[in-house]
Parts: C-alpha cells; structure tokens; sequence
C-alpha cells in the first residue's frame, strides 16, 4: 500500500474497528486529515446505513467529532449529514481539548446517509468520529458503514 | 467365491464413488448458501464449497471477489447499462464482510480497494477440502438497499470464486487439479471459466417498503459483473502484503 492508501484504510479501518461492539453501542474511530498540512480542500466521504438488526427500524442517525489537534486559530473540523432532501451539520468548535461537539441527528428513518468531514482551511488534524443509527426510543440499531473518499 | 465377492463389492463401491463423484461435479458448484435476499437486512452467509479438484486433491483455498460497483459491468434487463450502480443501489461498497473461522481453514482475511472497502476475501492454509466433502466458509452481507426511484426489482451480483487445489504459476492455473473456476466465462482474464459458473448474490427489493414508482410497470432486473481490471486486480490471494497464489 502507498501511504494515500494507507491512510484511506486506516479511516476505514478506523471506522470499522468498533463494528464488532456493535452490540454494545460503541461505533467509534479515530484518522488524521491532510497529513502533510497543505490541503484545505481535503475532505472525507462515506455512507452510512441504517437498519433494522432486530433492535427496531432506524430513526435517526446521530455522529459527533472531536478535534484532537492543537488549536490553530481559524482551523476548524466540520462534520455533516445528508439523506435525500434533508442535511445537518456540527462542528467542533474547541480544539485539542477532551470534549467531542455536540451531535448532529438527522432523522431520516432506516437507509443510506452520506457523512462528510471537512475543515476550514489547510492544516493537519487528528480527529475522533462518533457515529450511530437510533431507533425513535434512542435503542442502537444496525449501522454499517463504507468509505468513498479520504483525500 | 469369498474374493470373488470381494472383487464384486470393490467393484460396486467403485462405480458407486465414480458415479457420485461426477454427479457431485456436476451439481456441486461452489456457491453461496444463500444466494437471495431482501433489501435492507443483514444475512450471515457461507460460501459452500462443493468439491475439490479431483479425488486425490484437496481444495487448500478459496479466494472471493465481488463486484466492486465502480468499474462493474451492469446489465438492466440483459442490456448493456452505462449509468452508475448508484442508479440502482444507494449503498454497495461491496457489503462484505469475511468471518473468521478456522473450521475449514487456517487463515482469512479481505481483499481491499483503496478506499479499504471490503471487495472480497480469501481462506486458505491447513489441511484443505477432501474431494468427497463440503466446506463453509462464513461472511457476512450487510443491509444493501435499492434506490427508491429506480425501477430495480432485483440487482443480482455475480462474484467470482476461485477453489485452490495447488499453489501454480498463473501460466498453469489451467491445468487439471491445480483449480476449479467458478466464475465469469469472456472477461479476457486468467481466471475466466469456460462457461460462466460465477456465483450468484441477489439483492431483492422490498415491494411493501420500498414500492416501485408507477411508471415502472414490473420493474426491471438489474446485473452486476465485476470488470476484467477488477478480477485481475483482486483475485489473487496475498498473505500479509505477500501475493501467494498464484505463485510469482
């Protein structure tokens, strides 16, 4: 693997590690963004499904980020969600510190959502994801996940 | 008259073994257990390996590819279709997911495109398949979902599999004992059947939830076939990072 590649399956890896905890509402991972520090545009692309594992069709699917780098003044991690005609977003507003932003929720029922990563401008960051498909009384439900883009 | 018998049984028992042997080559593809499912669900799932290469042989590895849905060829109702799987199906990645198991071999583990999404897998090493038995290999298929406004009724994947019976030079894949192909026939690749033999995974729509638009009439049947590029490119079997079969 060549490092782009590397790092894309890291993501995915990432993503995927806690997918075994399902069971245990635990759909976490950790990457680092525009490694070498010189691409504002970076941005990362996946897509979530939500589904009925016998936990009770999906309602919302919820996600969190946390920005572990150090603070750089005007450099921000975004995260948004989209499904059909309807899309939200959060950002984590507080860099380096021990705290994830709040969630974003977008309840668009059982399916497939897109979640985009992105940030404000050039610059390196390590960041957390936190990601889950709820059921309408907030019981987690079957979540799966496949990444399209991580550059 | 005792030996006689004797020779008479070892005889019958012989017939019998030859009989059942080209029965069970006959109907024993290496299939998936289950080759039909409903949109929107999660079903566990084996490959089910039928036979090995021969009597003497043993399958010692199997090695899976699914269609990866970005170069795949796709067919709507058997003719050519030049749009995007994403026409179809909102999220194929492919939804795969080997298990791992050393019921029937030693080690697993995936086949990855750039991204890291799983495209397929392969299980190999230990004492292999005799020719007489049937192997499971377990992988899971995620909750794989058709478009709403799409016409598709079905979207059928075929994946190919390939049944290792002797590590072999790519140049000798096609000699007699060393592999059974269960694949695409015509793709132009080294691991193209004779006659396509390629498993099938069928993706049903769910007509109660997801209800076909009115101006689809009975819908539309839609195929997947994995590219040349893809085959070439995911079919061979590396064990950490080390391409092993077929041998360099």
């Amino acid at each position: 693997m060549n490092n782009t590649t590397t790092r894309r399956a890291g993501f995915l890896f990432a993503l995927l590690g806690c997918l075994g905890a399902a069971q245990v509402q635990a759909h976490s991972g950790s990457a680092t963004m525009d490694e070498a520090g010189n691409k504002a545009s970076f941005t990362a692309l996946a897509r979530v499904t939500c589904f009925d594992d016998g936990a009770g069709p999906a309602q919302f699917l919820v996600a969190r980020i946390r920005d572990k780098s150090p603070a750089v003044t005007g450099l921000y991690v975004s995260l948004q969600l989209l499904k059909g005609t309807r899309a939200t977003s959060v950002t984590d507003l507080t860099s380096g510190d021990a705290e994830y932003s709040e969630f974003a929720t977008l309840a668009g029922g059982n399916g497939t959502y897109q979640l985009i990563i992105n940030k404000t401008k050039a610059g390196a960051r390590d960041f957390d994801l936190e990601w889950h498909c709820l059921t309408a009384s907030n019981d987690h439900t079957g979540t799966e996940v496949i990444v399209d883009q991580f550059e | 008259m005792q030996n006689n018998n004797r020779l008479t049984f070892a005889c019958r028992a012989a017939v019998t073994a030859a009989v059942l042997t080209a029965s069970s080559s006959v109907l024993a593809h290496t299939t998936f257990e289950t080759s039909s499912m409903s949109e929107g669900v999660r079903v566990l799932n084996n490959v089910q390996i039928g036979h090995a290469c021969g009597t003497d042989k043993r399958v010692i590895a199997t090695s899976v590819v699914f269609p990866d849905g970005a170069d795949s060829t796709i067919t709507v109702n058997g003719s050519a279709y030049n749009g995007a799987l994403t026409d179809f199906v909102s999220n194929w990645g492919p939804n795969i997911q080997p298990l791992f198991s050393r019921a029937v071999f030693d080690e697993t583990d995936e086949k990855n495109d750039a991204n890291g999404n799983v495209v397929g897998f392969w299980a190999g090493g230990g004492p292999g398949m005799p020719n007489h038995m049937v192997a499971y290999v377990p992988f899971r298929v995620n909750a794989t979902n058709i478009v709403p406004t799409s016409c598709a009724t079905s979207v059928r994947f075929r994946a190919n599999i390939v049944d290792v019976c002797e590590l072999s030079k790519e140049s000798d894949l096609k000699v007699e004992g060393n592999a059974h192909f269960w694949t695409m026939a015509g793709l132009g690749t080294p691991y193209d059947a004779d006659a396509t033999a390629a498993a099938s995974l069928t993706i049903t729509r769910n007509l109660t939830s997801n209800p076909l638009p009115s101006n689809c009439g009975s819908g539309v049947a839609v195929e997947v076939v994995p590219s040349a590029a893809q085959v070439i490119r995911d079919t061979p079997i590396k064990y950490k990072g080390v391409q092993v079969w077929p041998t360099p």
